[in-house]
């Protein structure tokens, strides 16, 4: 798992922990049945104290994300689904509020925030036509 | 209720005209790892020295593991791993022989953990203490600390003066230590940020006085930084009732304040501004405005409420 | 290393070999000298009594010298108090901690002494060398001291401490009463029961010592008064002492300004503290001898007797000549000090100029007190005055020049005394197990010559021990006359070399270290002084005497190629 920490930004450790599985999970980064890394490993790989990663995981649990296996490690859970499409929900929402915010500061209504993000999709998906035409790769 | 493994009562210290410990009162529970914050003077090393038995208690009372560590040094020392401020280890041994050295002393002493470690640090077991660079130097000061498994590890400033690499493979050689049951942590440090990486408790010591006792959760939960709008400019604001560190002008302005985020939003909506975004405050900005508080308060003598 | 006491046994033998190498080397050559002097059948008596004075004094001194190195583990920087403390952090009884050492030195220290004694009873059968007594005597010394130096922090509780221990000696309460059978080396206490009595208050004093070190181990000082004045080591902090008022750092040019600090360290006020300190630490041993014993020491040993406090005192004034000492145990140069834009010469001359003038300033002040306060305070004392007056009259018949002649000899032999001494301490602090082993190896050195000497003359030949003798010092005497030229050459040579001085520089130095030398040719052979031609010396014994005169020169050399050494490495 590929986890990483900032003190700086004021979110506790345990939380962007948190979070970072749960976005790995809702990206697929992360199957279900899968295990994922022991407390102390990660503790180790961190370099955070082995309770930090303890709260973590007991959060994940008690909210579905993971389950234990006793004495077999930590897995994640099948039924991810409705929790996935949740929690996917829940960082598209963080960051469409952050949106709003500035948008808001800088004088852009509702209305303008839509078409601007039409736009952008429309010149993204052109720029990703002419880089796969460049590179002659198919498409998923 | 976990068993206290330390339980300092009432503790104050002067040394000559100067108090170093005013009225403190503190305790640690078995298997947390506990962080002890101040500026450097603040009295953390005074502390810890009473926890040791290296400062009688003239006034309150240090229990560890119920005993006084004055009374009964070999009992309690026992049990007890040190790495000192000063990395207190004689020059003239090497590190083979300061670990044999060391190992005679305490029972329980792990030599393959031991050798795992001067691996891990890259260490030459036939040098000279006096031939080792100060991050050496605490590398094998904090290998004898940790090596005989003790049940209370005290670290006095564990990474202060040393370089990233050093630091690093300190704090994960703690994490290590920490991560085996039942043992307790007790850890100085003026770098905040390690602090927020490896308590579960934080408090915080100036000028002698606890000014912040809690766990690092409620910490985190009760301490917010919030950037608001206003929707005219400001050239200063009120005093808000929770709010301790302004900054900011014009009509965009930044507080850390108590309480939650929407108590604090319905005092804005009433001198017109807005949170615009929130956050929990970092350890380092909690500890300046405490300390801001404690000067401030010194000066004008505002009474606190409590945490 | 299983426990707690094997391993305080094996760092303390660690520590300490070395000075102790040199105490058993030192107390074997003393007992042999003692053997040769008993089979030369001269004024064996007097022998013994010198024999007697050797081994005190070097007692004195061998163990002050393990006590500081025993010291150096410490990480205070007073020289006082307890030195184990790293293990007061660690799950070690004070008990233990204190009995361990304590017993390991008095072991070592009485086998240094009981097994040289075994050797001579077994060869030489008609002495017999009484080693209870004297092994008695080794133990309470090697204990007290160690007890007296370990027990507190505070330099003034530590005086206390060592009052107290007096006034039980004068008391016979620490040691019985001894008494030497006629003529022999044979010695036992007059009642044996004063061996109890001894032992009862040297275990009293163990008590109170693990007393003051457990107070150590926890952070207090036992008699707290003044404590912060004395037993800090600290540079400057004589000044603090004295409500004096401090002349202000002039800023015109380095050299005041280094002469300023040197000052504020040993200068004018350390003198007159080291003095009046060391005077009136005479007085009070004087008053507390005269006050137990009766009548007081005889006035004409009174000088002598404040011998030692006067050589303590300048080894304090001087031993920091270089700007070594010790911090946390081991021995530095502060940074500061070595960087400081000034040339090492010019440093090194500030820095004597300060110390030695020190050191004189104390004596004067030292002894000009006793000579004042004695004939007050003890009446055996009054006539002290009339005596001191005959001695000035020794110098009044002679004329001006040879008065001059003699008291600038005087002063220059004693000034460069002191200035060996101090570098000789130094390098000792910095290369301790080097020097120790040196040292250890001078006796070890003297014992072998003699004794293939004796084997080579035949001991039953009756003037055989004395021819040896002479053989030896007749030839190491020559080795000594050649040292003192060629090392000064040497040592010249690198100075010139890393610019220490420069050539001018160089041969004005010259110029006054062979005025001066000339000056003790003079004295040699002027017919009214030492009359060196009209004695039957041998060559190289006046060889030696010429080459003396160059000693202040070679001084001089000596600390400035030191300086240069310490400073650059």
């Amino acid at each position: 798992m590929n986890i990483t920490i900032n003190t700086k930004d004021g979110v506790p450790i345990y939380r962007q922990i948190a979070n970072q599985i749960r976005y790995m999970v809702a990206s697929k980064l992360l199957k279900p049945g899968e295990e994922i890394t022991a407390v102390r490993t990660l503790a180790l790989a961190l370099n955070v104290t082995p309770n930090t990663v303890v709260k973590a995981y007991d959060e994940l649990e008690s909210s579905g994300v993971i389950f234990k296996r006793r004495g077999a490690g930590t897995y994640i859970s099948d039924q991810q689904s409705p929790l996935a499409d949740r929690e996917r929900r829940r960082i598209i929402e963080a960051r469409i509020d952050t949106l709003l915010a500035e948008a808001h500061q800088l004088d852009f209504n509702a209305d303008d925030l839509l078409d601007l993000i039409r736009e952008r999709q429309l010149q993204l998906g052109e720029t990703k036509q002419i880089e796969n035409k460049g590179t002659e790769k198919t498409d998923e | 209720m976990s068993e206290l493994v330390v339980k300092v009562h009432n503790l104050s210290r002067s040394f000559g005209k100067t108090k170093a410990l005013d009225c403190i009162d503190f305790q640690a529970s078995r298997g947390k790892v506990y962080g002890l914050v101040g500026a450097n003077g603040a009295g953390k090393t005074t502390l810890i020295k009473h926890l040791l038995g290296l400062l009688r208690a003239k006034s309150g009372s240090v229990r560890i593991f119920g005993e006084d560590p004055v009374k009964q040094p070999e009992r309690v020392l026992k049990h007890i791993g040190y790495l000192s401020e000063d990395r207190d280890i004689p020059d003239w041994m090497s590190i083979n022989e300061l670990m044999r050295y060391t190992s005679a002393y305490h029972g329980g002493w792990d030599p393959s953990y031991a050798d795992e470690l001067l691996d891990t640090f890259s260490l030459d077991p036939t040098k000279k203490i006096k031939a080792l660079s100060r991050g050496m130097r605490a590398q094998v000061a904090l290998i004898c600390a940790v090596a005989h498994r003790p049940d209370l590890l005290i670290l006095d400033e564990p990474s202060s003066g040393l370089d990233t690499v050093v630091r690093n493979d300190i704090l994960n050689a703690v994490v290590r230590t920490i991560s085996e049951d039942g043992r307790t942590v007790i850890f100085s440090s003026h770098l905040l940020e390690e602090v927020e990486r490896l308590s579960d408790h934080v408090t915080m010591i100036h000028q002698g006085r606890v000014t912040l006792d809690s766990s690092l959760e409620m910490i985190n939960k009760n301490h917010h930084y919030s950037s608001i709008r206003f929707s005219e400019r400001q050239h200063a604001l009120p005093k808000l009732e929770d709010a301790v560190s302004i900054s900011g002008e014009g009509r965009f302005w930044s507080v850390i304040h108590q309480g939650s985020v929407d108590s604090f939003g319905s005092t804005l909506q009433n001198i017109g501004g807005v949170i615009v975004e929130s956050r929990h405050a970092t350890l380092e900005e909690v500890f300046v405005y405490k300390i801001g508080r404690e000067d401030l308060r010194d000066h004008t003598q505002i009474t606190e409420g409590s945490e | 290393m299983r426990n707690p006491s094997q391993a305080l046994l094996w760092s303390t033998f660690k520590i300490s070999w070395p000075v102790l190498l040199m105490q058993v080397a030192g107390v074997i050559t003393v007992f042999f000298l003692i053997e040769l002097a008993l089979g030369s059948n001269e004024d064996s008596l007097s022998l013994i009594e010198v024999a007697d004075g050797i081994i005190i004094i070097g007692l004195i001194f061998l163990y002050s010298v393990t006590l500081h190195k025993s010291h150096s583990i410490a990480r205070t920087s007073s020289a006082l108090g307890f030195p184990y403390r790293t293990e007061f952090s660690f799950p070690v009884s004070t008990f233990t901690l204190l009995f361990i050492p304590l017993l390991y030195f008095c072991v070592l220290i009485e086998a240094a002494v009981f097994f040289p004694g075994m050797v001579v009873n077994l060869f030489y059968f008609n002495v017999e060398v009484s080693v209870l007594p004297f092994g008695f005597i080794v133990f309470q010394f090697t204990i007290l001291t160690l007890m007296l130096t370990w027990w507190t922090n505070s330099g003034l509780a530590s005086i206390v401490g060592w009052f107290i221990a007096l006034v039980l000696y004068l008391n016979d309460l620490l040691m019985p009463d001894f008494v030497r059978a006629e003529n022999s080396w044979i010695v036992s206490a007059e009642n044996p029961a004063d061996y109890i009595v001894a032992l009862f208050f040297t275990v009293a004093m163990f008590v109170l010592t693990y007393f003051g070190v457990s107070q150590q181990r926890s952070g207090e000082t036992l008699i707290n008064f003044g404590s912060n004045l004395f037993s800090s080591a600290e540079q400057g902090a004589i000044r603090d002492i004295l409500p004096l008022p401090i002349a202000v750092c002039p800023t015109n040019a380095p050299v005041a300004a280094e002469f300023w600090k040197e000052s504020q360290i040993h200068g004018m006020y350390g003198a007159l503290l080291g003095g009046l300190a060391g005077a009136a630490m005479t007085l009070a041993i004087f008053a507390t001898i005269f006050f137990f014993v009766g009548n007081g020491p005889d006035p004409k040993n009174a000088g002598l007797l404040a011998l030692p406090l006067y050589a303590l005192v300048c080894v304090g004034l001087t031993i920091s000549m270089y700007g070594v000492r010790y911090k946390n145990g081991t021995p530095i140069v502060s940074l500061h000090d070595r960087t400081t834009p000034l040339s090492t010469a010019k440093l090194t001359l500030i820095r004597i100029s300060v110390s030695l003038t020190s050191a004189l300033l104390a004596g004067v002040i030292m002894y000009g007190t006793l000579a004042m306060l004695g004939p007050l305070l003890f009446s055996n004392f009054q006539n002290l005055q009339s005596e001191f007056l005959e001695i000035l009259a020794i110098f009044s018949g002679i004329g001006f020049f040879d008065l001059a002649l003699r008291v600038f000899l005087t002063l220059s032999a004693f000034l460069t005394a002191l200035l060996l001494l101090a570098t000789f301490f130094t390098w000792t602090m910095l290369h301790n197990r080097l020097f120790s082993i040196g040292i250890a190896f001078v006796p070890a050195y003297i014992f072998l010559w003699s004794v293939s000497l004796m084997g080579f003359y035949g001991s039953e030949n009756e003037g055989a021990h004395n021819q040896a003798i002479d053989a030896i010092f007749a030839n190491h005497l020559w080795l000594l006359v050649l040292l003192i030229p060629v090392s000064g050459v040497i040592m010249l040579r690198d100075l010139l070399q890393d610019q220490v001085l420069t050539q001018a520089q160089m041969w004005r130095m010259l110029t006054i270290g062979i005025v001066i030398a000339g000056l003790n040719l003079i004295w040699l052979f002027d017919a009214d002084h030492y009359g060196i031609l009209g004695r039957d010396i041998w060559v190289v014994q006046m060889s030696y005497l010429v080459t003396q005169g160059l000693l202040p020169l070679l001084a001089v050399i000596l600390a400035l190629w030191s300086s240069n050494k310490i400073r650059h490495g």
